[in-house]
């Protein structure tokens, strides 16, 4: 009998996955992660690991990134609490971690719902990021970026992408940006051209994805505004505002069905006879004036 | 005579090692190399291109954590199990002296931490190849400044196991290690109390070891230039410093009634 009760014992085991896997069913296997964040400084972690800030930092690192990704993907949209605290014990951790000013800064300035919607919050992570690392060019690059298309001050943005340009190192276009900037303001070329630098120099995937995502965002904007000036076409011919795409398409004023550059079909609403990016797009976001 | 000395403290040291593979403490080399497979594969997506930085981050780290684990809870009881088994007192009856025992313990486990602190270097230079980096040699220089700590960590874990029982020597070598990680706190504590005298801050700082100095794992990361003489002068803190500790040790031991 006493031979068998261990064995008994590990006929257990099956039992752990299974119920597992059904506390997971029951509290949703996909949930964000937990948004509690006991130390909220660098300062405070550093107690906790004297002699091990640069493994914390890369552990917070990865916090950070999974956090924003978890919020992004599976969060209530009203959250991104945590972000700024594990950008600023991350970079409090290991001053020289030029990525994570870079894409912290970038994470907490995409609007809502992909990011919290707080460009001066990246300003701030970008500026401490040039205080630590005065030699950084991209940085420099970044906060003007931010300025350009964030908060849409396009002289701050050429003064910052100036400076970085004396930068040792800093590559030639940095100015030519600058004078783009300083020279057409926000228009949509001027954009297109800020994104595609970024598309063709950045050594980082990520970025570059992300270069890519808005020059795409600004074809769509393009093709929003082309089909709205074929509908007021129409209008002006017809009396009346197309009744759907497929009449607009049908008028032979544009060529097929428009979408944007995945394929989904742009909202069209009749009554008021204009074109918009889709809710159900990845590039639709509350802000756009459509 | 020196050369009959040396025979016997390689004795002792031979059979510790011994005594420490029997007791399986390089079974945390498994941890480590399923640690590092597991960063190899998961830190490239997950880090934004900085697993590199976090490969080597956590392999120089765990070298450190696990080697001061060993070194503080095998280091406390070298002494003490041998007196609480009975087996010192043949040992002590042989023609071998307290002092050659002590640092013949002090050579074993030093030997056992070089051949873990080894084993993990491969672990962390075949991660870095197989995820597509390159042999950065200057990693070496941290591993080096790392296994001194840990050298110095087990001259105090003896020097306290001589004085106390290992429940107590294992609680003030941990305490110890941790002060000398706060060696900077210590020495602006005047920052935080004026009321401090100058004189016993730096008495503080200049008895507590300081196990900051031995902390170079993010400068050599980040490629800071480390030369051969600030190595050098790492070593003589190191070895200066364990010499002064484990003489204590040494005075503290043959002064103890082992009847």
């Amino acid at each position: 009998m006493n031979r068998l009760l261990p064995y008994a014992f590990l006929g257990f085991v099956p039992l752990v996955p299974l119920v597992q896997g059904s506390l997971d069913r029951d509290f949703g296997q996909l949930a964000a992660q937990s948004n509690r964040l006991y130390l909220q400084t660098g300062e405070q972690v550093r107690w906790f690991c004297p002699g091990f800030e640069g493994v914390m930092a890369g552990i917070y690192w990865l916090r950070a990134v999974q956090y924003y990704g978890s919020e992004r993907a599976f969060g209530s949209g009203t959250s991104y609490q945590n972000l700024a605290p594990l950008i600023e014990i991350t970079n409090a951790l290991d001053p020289r971690l030029e990525l994570a000013y870079r894409y912290g800064a970038l994470f907490l300035a995409e609007p809502w719902p992909n990011g919290p919607g707080k460009p001066q919050a990246g300003v701030e992570v970008l500026e401490r990021g040039i205080r630590n690392l005065p030699e950084a060019w991209r940085i420099r690059w970044d906060l003007g970026s931010l300025y350009y298309f964030f908060l849409h001050d396009h002289e701050k943005a050429a003064a910052v992408l100036l400076r970085g340009a004396k930068i040792q190192g800093a590559p030639f276009w940095l100015e030519s940006l600058a004078a783009s900037m300083l020279g057409k303001g926000g228009d949509r070329a001027t954009a297109r051209q800020v994104w595609k630098t970024q598309y063709d120099n950045a050594p980082e995937d990520a970025i570059r994805d992300n270069a890519l995502h808005h020059m795409q965002l600004l074809d769509a904007l393009d093709e929003v505004d082309a089909l709205n000036a074929a509908a007021g076409k129409f209008a002006e011919r017809s009396g009346r505002s197309p009744r759907s795409a497929q009449e607009l398409v049908g008028s032979g004023l544009v060529a097929r069905v428009p979408t944007d550059p995945p394929g989904v079909a742009f909202d069209y609403d009749s009554r008021t006879g204009r074109f918009a990016i889709a809710k159900i797009s990845k590039f639709w976001r509350p802000r756009y004036d459509q | 005579m020196v050369a009959g000395r040396l025979k016997r403290v390689a004795a002792v040291a031979a059979n510790t090692f011994r005594e420490t593979v029997r007791e399986r403490v390089l079974y945390n080399l498994v941890f480590f190399a399923i640690l590092m497979t597991l960063s190899g594969l998961l830190l490239g997506e997950l880090s934004i291109r900085q697993d590199e930085k976090i490969i080597k981050n956590l392999g120089l780290a765990s070298m450190d954590i696990f080697g001061t684990l060993i070194a503080v809870f095998i280091g406390v009881g070298l002494v003490s199990k041998e007196i609480e088994r009975r087996s010192l007192y043949p040992l002590l009856a042989k023609p071998l002296s307290r002092e050659e025992f002590l640092l013949g313990k002090f050579v074993g486990l030093g030997f056992t931490l070089l051949v873990n602190v080894g084993v993990m270097t491969v672990g962390l230079y075949l991660t870095l190849v197989a995820t597509g980096r390159g042999i950065d040699w200057s990693l070496l220089k941290a591993i080096y400044a790392i296994l001194l700590s840990l050298l110095l960590t087990v001259a105090l874990a003896l020097l306290f196991s001589t004085m106390t029982s290992s429940t107590l020597a294992a609680v003030f070598t941990v305490c110890t290690v941790v002060a000398g990680r706060f060696s900077d706190v210590v020495r602006n504590m005047r920052d935080v109390s004026q009321a401090v005298p100058e004189w016993l801050v730096r008495l503080v700082y200049l008895v507590v070891p300081n196990f900051l100095n031995f902390d170079i794992k993010d400068h050599v990361i980040y490629g800071d230039p480390i030369g051969g003489g600030l190595l050098a002068r790492l070593t003589i803190y190191a070895a200066s410093y364990a010499f002064v500790v484990l003489g204590l040790a040494m005075l503290r031991f043959r002064s103890r009634d082992l009847t």
